[in-house]
C-alpha cells in the first residue's frame, strides 16, 4: 500500500489552519516531506525506532496529566489529543529519515515488543505509519472546535486523496468519484442530524436528570424517610479566613422557607422594602463557589448587606434572604459583607407563625410540657436546646413513621433521633407555637478548616438544615442539631479524602489560581515528567553502557589483532573483498598457508569470532591467547 | 451470566472474523479512523470531529453495500498433504478457475476454516495453560481461555494470496501456505476469493465450499543416535506377535528330517534334489522391546511443558527403527492406552496420530499407568519414560523400574523455575525453549 506523497503534510497544514497553529503546522509539513528532498539518511536501528516511541508515550502521557490536571478532564483530554500529532511527530520522522524509510509494529506497541520477544517466529512487519498518521492529523484538527464548513471540507478532501490513490484499479472509472461523492452528501446530512439529535437528547434528560439542589421556593426533605442521608465528599466551596479553632462564622445561609407540607417546605415572599442598617460594624467574607450550570443559590452568612464579585444579581433583595444567580459553571470567588444584625430579611409576616394543623396538637403538648410560651424568646430557644440535649443525631432511619402518627410527631415524642431536618424542622415548629416567628434555613455548615488552602472547605455533606427565629427584633440562626454531628458526619469520610483533596486542590489551582501559582504547578509536573522520562532513560543506558573504554573494545571485539594479522595476509595473498565474509576469507586462506602455520591461524580465527560475536566474550586467558598468537603470526609472516 | 458472557464472545468473535475477511487495508484504517472521531466527538458540542466519524461511518456503509452485488463467479480446488508438523509451514497449491463473463482482476484468494468457536459446555470445561495464574476478572470472563480455544483450532494468521489478472475461462495455480499453531485436526471450510470495491475499503467476497482436513503431528526433535540400552529378549507368542500370516519363525536352515518332524516343515524341492527328506529349521526369534512411557498427568493442562513432553515422545517415536525392534507406546487418557509399532504392528506415522490428539489426563490417574508399566516390565529390553511432573509416585516408578532389571532412560520436562531439587542424577532434565540442547546430551 503505497501512501500518495505529499499528503501528510498536507494534513499537517490542515491541522495547523484548524487549530489556529498555523505557522506550527507548516514547520511540520516541511519537516515531514523533507525527507524527499533530500537523500540525507540516518542509520536507525530498531532500538532506537523504539526508544523514539517510547520517548513520545512518555512524552504524551505527561501531556495528558497535565491538561487533565489544568482543563478538567474533557478538555483536557481534547486538547492532549489536538496535541498528539506533533508529540508523536519524531516517530514519523525517524521512520522517514531512516534506511528503509519504514518502522517495525513492534516499535510502536510494547506489547506488540514483548509479544515477539516471548516468540520470535511471530510476524514483526514493517510498516508505513504516514497514512494512520494523517488521519490522526485530520482528526486532532476536529478537536479545535472551528465550527464552519472548513472541517468537513478538509475531511473529504484530505481521506478523499488518500483513498483516490489506493483504490482498485480493476473498476470503471466513474464509480469511485460517483460513491464518494454520494459518502460525502449522507455524511454531511448525517453530521448535521447528529448534532439535531444530541441537542434534543440533552433537553429531553435535563428534565429528568439534573438535581437542583438550588431552588429557592421548595425543599424537599427526608423527614420520615427510612435509609441513610445520602453524602457527597465533593468540595461545594472554600471560605477564606486566618487559620483558627473556630470559623468566622458557623453557618452559610442558602434559603430560607416558611410553610411546611408533609415533610416538604415551601417559600412565600412578603412584600418587602431592604434598608441596610446605618452605621452597623460590618465584617468581609471571602467565598468561593462551585456553580452549577443553571440556577445557583449565593450561600451568605446571616447579616449580609453587601455581595460584591457576583455577576447579574437581581435588582431587587427577596424578603427570606435567598439569593439566587444564574451561572455558568466553574468556580466563582465573591465577597460578602455582613454585619452583627440586620441584614436581608423581611420582618415577620403571617406565614413565619403558621402551624401545620396535623402537627398542632402534639406540638402544642410540648410546648405546654417545656413552658415554651411563658418565657421570653431567648430563654424558649435555651428550653428547646436543652430538650434537644436528650436527641441524638442519625443520618440511618430503619423503622418506618407508626400509623397515625405523623414523622415529626414521632420524632419529637419516640424516635428522638433524627439528622438535622428533623431538628430543623421541630425548632421552627415549636418555636411557631410557642409564639416565636421562626423560618426554616438551609444552607451550609463550616466544619473542615484546610491549612494547605487556608480556607474553610466546604463539602456536599456540610449542606445543613437549621432554624431562624425573629427574636428581640432581629433574625437569628437557631441551630439546636446536637453538637455531635460534625464527628458524625466526619465518620463518613472516606479514608483517602485528603488525596482526594490534594488533587481537587491542585485542579483549583490551576483553573483558579493566579499566574505565580499556576506556573508553580506547572513546573512541579514539568519536573515529575522530567524525572519519569530521565529514569527510563538512564535505566536503558544503564543496560548498556560501558563499564570503561576497554569495556566497549571487549564487547565489539574491534580492537581484535586478528584484523592486523588479516592485513598481513592480505598483502601477502588477497584482501577480503567488500562483502565477504571473514570466515570464508579464511577458510580459503587457511587452504594457500604453510602446514604448520594451519593450526595457529585456525585457532586464531576461531578466537577472533568469539571475541566479535560471542555475547559471552573471551576468558582472560584466551584474550592473551589471541594477542600472543597474532603477534607471534606477524613476526613469523614478517620474518618471511 | 455466564452464558451472557459466552454469547456476547461469540458474536465478539463472529463481528470480528467478518471484519477481517470483509475489511482491506484501507477500510481498516478508515474504521480505526471513525472510532477515534466517534470517541473525540462524543459531545458534538465540544468537538466537530463528529463530523470526520459521520462522514467515514458512512463511507464504510457505501462501501459495504456496493460490495454486495457483483460477486467473483469461481471454481477452486486444492492439493493438500496429509500431514503437517506443528509449528512448520507447508505448502500446498490451488487452482482458480473464473467462471465469470468478466475478467477477475486485483483479487486474492484465502482459506476459511471450520467454525472454531468452541461450545459453551467446551468452554467452561476448557483448561487454558496458566489460567490459574491469570487475575480473578480474567478468569471469570474467560476470554483468555476463549481465545486459547479458538487459536488452537486455527493455524496462524493467514497472508491472503493475489492471483493474477484472470480472463473470463482462465485458469491459475497458485501457491499457498500455512503454519499450524498445535498439533491437532485443522477443519477446512471453503475457499474464499475476494476483490476491493470501487472505494477499496470492502472486499466481495465469493465462497468455494472445499471442505478437508490435515492431521497436525506434534513437532519433532532430532535425537541424537541412541544407543537404546537393553537386550533382546523372547516374546510371548513368538515372531507371530510381529508377522502378518502363518507359522514366521526365523528361519535357519535345512537339515535332514529326524523321525517326529512334522510334514509341512519337508522342503520338496530339496527332498527331490537330493532324494531324501530334508526339512526347513527355525528358531525362536529374540528381537528388543521398548517402552515408550509419556506421562499425561499435567496440572497446568495442555501448557508448554506438555506440549514438549508430546514432541519428545513423538521424537523417539520417529526416531526408533521399528523395523529392527518394537515400541510400545504407553499413555493415559479416559483409560491406560498401549499401542505398539514394529514389524507386523502399526506404524510410526500412526503412532504420531495417536499423539497429535493426545490430551492431558487427570493428575490422579498416575498410579493406574504406574500399574501397567510395571506389570510389562519383565517383558521389556528397555523403557524411556518422559515425565511432566516430579512427585514420590513418579519417582518410585522410575526407581522400581530400574530395580527389576529394565534399562530406563528418564525425562522430565519442567520449567527452569520449576525443576524440582530431588531428582535423580539419571533422570535428565528438560526446559521448554532448550530442548534440543537438552536432547542431544542423552547421546
Amino acid at each position: 500500500m503505497n501512501f500518495p506523497p505529499f499528503l501528510a503534510g498536507a494534513a499537517a497544514l490542515f491541522w495547523g489552519w484548524q487549530t489556529g497553529n498555523l505557522a506550527l503546522g507548516v514547520l511540520l509539513a516541511a519537516a515531514l516531506e523533507s525527507a524527499r528532498f533530500t537523500t540525507l539518511r540516518f542509520d536507525l536501528r530498531e532500538t532506537d525506532h523504539q526508544r523514539v516511541a517510547d520517548f513520545c508515550v512518555v512524552l504524551f502521557a505527561g501531556v495528558v496529566v497535565l491538561f487533565f490536571v489544568t482543563r478538567g478532564a474533557t478538555r483536557g483530554v481534547l486538547s492532549a489529543l489536538q496535541w498528539l500529532p506533533v508529540i508523536i511527530a519524531p516517530i514519523l520522522l525517524a521512520q522517514r529519515f531512516g534506511r528503509t524509510g519504514l518502522i517495525r509494529v513492534s516499535a510502536l506497541f510494547y506489547y506488540v515488543r514483548r509479544q515477539v520477544r516471548r516468540d520470535p517466529t511471530l510476524p514483526d512487519r514493517l510498516i508505513d505509519i504516514a497514512g494512520p498518521y494523517a488521519a490522526l492529523l485530520v482528526l486532532a484538527a476536529g478537536t479545535a472546535n472551528t465550527r464552519g464548513p472548513g472541517y468537513y471540507a478538509g475531511v473529504l478532501l484530505l481521506f478523499g486523496w488518500a483513498l483516490l490513490a489506493l483504490r482498485p484499479r480493476h473498476s470503471r472509472w466513474f464509480a469511485f468519484p460517483l460513491l464518494f461523492i454520494a459518502a460525502g452528501a449522507i455524511g454531511y446530512t448525517a453530521h448535521v442530524e447528529l448534532n439535531r439529535l444530541q441537542s434534543a437528547l440533552e433537553g429531553w434528560f435535563d428534565d429528568w436528570l439534573v438535581e437542583l439542589p438550588s431552588d429557592a421556593q421548595r425543599v424537599e426533605t427526608r423527614i420520615g424517610t427510612l435509609g441513610r442521608l445520602k453524602q457527597h465528599d465533593t468540595i461545594a466551596m472554600r471560605v477564606f479566613a486566618p487559620p483558627s479553632a473556630t470559623p468566622p462564622v458557623k453557618l452559610l445561609h442558602g434559603a430560607s422557607f416558611n410553610e411546611y407540607r408533609k415533610g416538604t417546605w415551601l417559600a412565600h415572599e412578603p412584600p418587602f422594602q431592604f434598608s441596610a442598617p446605618q452605621g452597623a460594624p460590618a465584617r468581609d467574607l471571602a467565598i468561593v463557589l462551585r456553580m452549577q450550570r443553571g440556577n445557583n443559590l449565593l450561600p451568605l452568612p446571616l447579616g449580609t448587606i453587601e455581595v460584591r464579585g457576583v455577576p447579574d444579581l437581581p435588582a431587587k433583595v427577596p424578603p427570606l434572604g435567598t439569593v439566587t444567580f444564574r451561572g455558568p459553571g466553574g468556580w466563582l470567588r465573591y465577597e460578602a459583607r455582613y454585619a452583627d444584625s440586620g441584614g436581608w430579611y423581611a420582618p415577620p409576616g403571617a406565614e413565619d407563625l403558621s402551624v401545620p394543623a396535623a402537627e398542632r396538637q402534639a406540638l402544642s403538648g410540648l410546648a405546654k410540657a417545656l413552658s415554651l410560651e411563658r418565657d421570653a424568646p431567648a430563654q424558649a430557644v435555651e428550653l428547646l436546646r436543652r430538650h434537644f440535649g436528650d436527641f441524638t443525631y442519625s443520618t440511618w432511619r430503619d423503622k418506618a413513621v407508626p400509623a397515625g402518627m405523623t414523622a415529626m410527631e414521632d420524632f419529637l415524642l419516640h424516635s428522638k433521633s433524627g439528622h438535622c431536618e428533623y431538628f430543623a424542622a421541630a425548632t421552627t415548629l415549636l418555636l411557631r407555637t410557642a409564639g416565636i416567628p421562626a423560618r426554616y434555613a438551609t444552607g451550609y455548615a463550616l466544619i473542615d478548616y484546610s491549612p494547605l488552602e487556608e480556607a474553610w472547605v466546604v463539602r456536599a455533606r456540610h449542606a445543613h438544615a437549621w432554624s431562624r427565629a425573629y427574636i428581640n427584633g432581629q433574625w437569628t440562626d437557631v441551630d439546636l442539631t446536637p453538637p455531635s454531628w460534625p464527628e458524625a458526619e466526619a465518620e463518613l469520610r472516606p479514608p483517602w479524602e485528603r488525596i482526594e483533596d490534594l488533587v481537587r486542590w491542585l485542579v483549583y489551582r490551576l483553573t483558579t489560581g493566579d499566574e505565580t501559582g499556576r506556573a508553580g504547578i506547572f513546573v512541579l509536573v514539568a519536573v515529575v515528567l522530567a524525572a519519569v522520562i530521565a529514569w527510563r532513560f538512564l535505566r536503558r543506558r544503564q543496560a548498556v553502557r560501558p563499564k570503561s573504554a576497554h569495556a566497549v573494545n571487549e564487547r565489539t571485539g574491534e580492537d581484535s589483532e586478528f584484523y592486523l594479522v588479516e592485513q598481513a595476509l592480505a598483502a601477502r595473498f588477497r584482501p577480503r573483498s567488500r562483502h565477504e565474509p571473514l570466515h570464508r576469507w579464511c577458510s580459503e586462506i587457511e587452504t594457500r598457508l604453510p602446514a604448520d602455520k594451519r593450526a595457529l591461524f585456525g585457532k586464531l580465527a576461531d578466537l577472533h569470532h568469539r571475541y566479535r560475536f560471542d555475547p559471552r566474550g573471551l576468558s582472560r586467558a584466551d584474550r592473551d591467547a589471541l594477542k600472543s598468537g597474532a603477534a607471534l603470526f606477524r613476526t613469523e609472516e614478517m620474518s618471511q | 451470566m455466564k452464558r451472557l458472557v459466552y454469547l456476547s464472545l461469540r458474536a465478539f468473535t463472529s463481528l470480528q472474523q467478518a471484519l477481517r475477511e470483509r475489511l482491506t487495508a484501507p477500510g481498516w484504517a478508515v474504521l480505526g479512523a471513525a472510532a477515534l472521531g466517534a470517541a473525540a466527538g462524543i459531545d458534538t458540542t465540544q468537538t466537530v470531529t463528529y463530523q470526520a466519524f459521520t462522514f467515514l461511518s458512512v463511507l464504510l456503509l457505501v462501501a459495504f453495500v456496493s460490495s454486495l452485488p457483483g460477486r467473483a463467479r469461481t471454481d477452486a480446488s486444492r492439493e493438500l498433504p496429509r500431514y503437517a508438523t506443528a509449528g512448520e509451514p507447508f505448502f500446498y497449491s490451488v487452482t482458480i478457475v473464473n467462471r465469470g463473463r468478466a475478467s477477475l482482476a486485483e483479487a486474492s484468494v484465502v482459506e476459511r476454516f471450520a467454525d472454531p468457536r468452541p461450545t459453551f459446555a467446551e468452554w467452561l470445561s476448557t483448561r487454558e495453560p496458566g489460567e490459574r495464574r491469570r487475575n480473578p476478572l480474567d478468569r471469570a470472563l474467560g476470554y483468555f481461555r476463549w481465545q486459547w480455544c479458538i487459536q488452537r483450532r486455527l493455524p496462524r494468521r493467514l497472508e491472503e494470496t493475489r492471483l493474477p489478472a484472470l480472463a473470463p475461462g482462465e485458469r491459475v495455480t497458485v501457491k499457498m501456505q500455512m503454519t499450524p499453531r498445535r498439533r491437532g485436526r485443522l477443519a477446512l471450510e471453503s475457499l474464499t476469493v475476494g476483490q476491493a470495491e470501487p472505494l477499496g475499503l470492502v472486499m466481495r467476497l465469493s465462497r468455494v465450499p472445499l471442505p478437508a482436513r490435515i492431521t497436525t503431528l506434534p513437532k519433532r526433535y532430532a535425537i541424537p543416535p541412541l544407543a537404546l540400552p537393553g537386550r533382546r529378549k523372547f516374546q510371548q507368542g513368538g515372531v507371530s506377535l510381529a508377522s502378518d500370516v502363518g507359522e514366521s519363525d526365523e528361519f535357519v536352515g535345512l537339515r535332514d528330517y529326524r523321525p517326529g518332524d512334522p510334514l509341512r516343515k519337508i522342503h520338496w524341492k530339496s527332498f527331490a534334489r537330493a532324494g531324501k527328506p530334508v526339512v526347513r529349521e527355525y528358531q525362536d526369534e529374540f528381537f528388543e522391546r521398548h517402552a515408550l512411557f509419556l506421562d499425561t498427568g499435567r496440572a497446568e493442562g495442555e501448557d508448554e511443558v506438555f506440549e514438549e513432553a508430546v514432541a519428545v515422545a513423538a521424537s523417539f517415536v520417529y526416531t526408533i527403527d521399528t523395523l529392527e525392534c518394537l515400541l510400545d507406546l504407553l499413555f493415559v487418557g479416559d483409560k491406560v492406552h498401549a499401542y505398539t509399532t514394529g514389524r507386523g504392528q502399526a506404524s510410526a506415522e500412526h503412532l504420531l496420530e495417536v499423539l497429535a490428539g493426545l490430551a492431558p489426563s487427570g493428575p490422579a490417574k498416575f498410579s493406574e499407568i504406574a500399574e501397567v508399566v510395571r506389570s510389562r516390565g519383565a517383558r521389556m529390553s528397555s523403557s524411556i519414560l518422559v515425565f511432566v511432573e516430579w512427585d514420590a509416585e513418579r519417582r518410585s516408578l522410575a526407581e522400581s523400574l530400574l530395580a527389576s532389571g529394565v534399562e530406563v532412560r528418564a525425562m522430565l520436562v519442567c520449567r527452569p523455575e520449576e525443576r524440582p531439587s530431588d531428582v535423580p542424577p539419571w533422570i535428565a532434565i528438560l526446559h521448554p525453549g532448550e530442548m534440543q540442547a537438552g536432547l542431544a546430551r542423552l547421546a
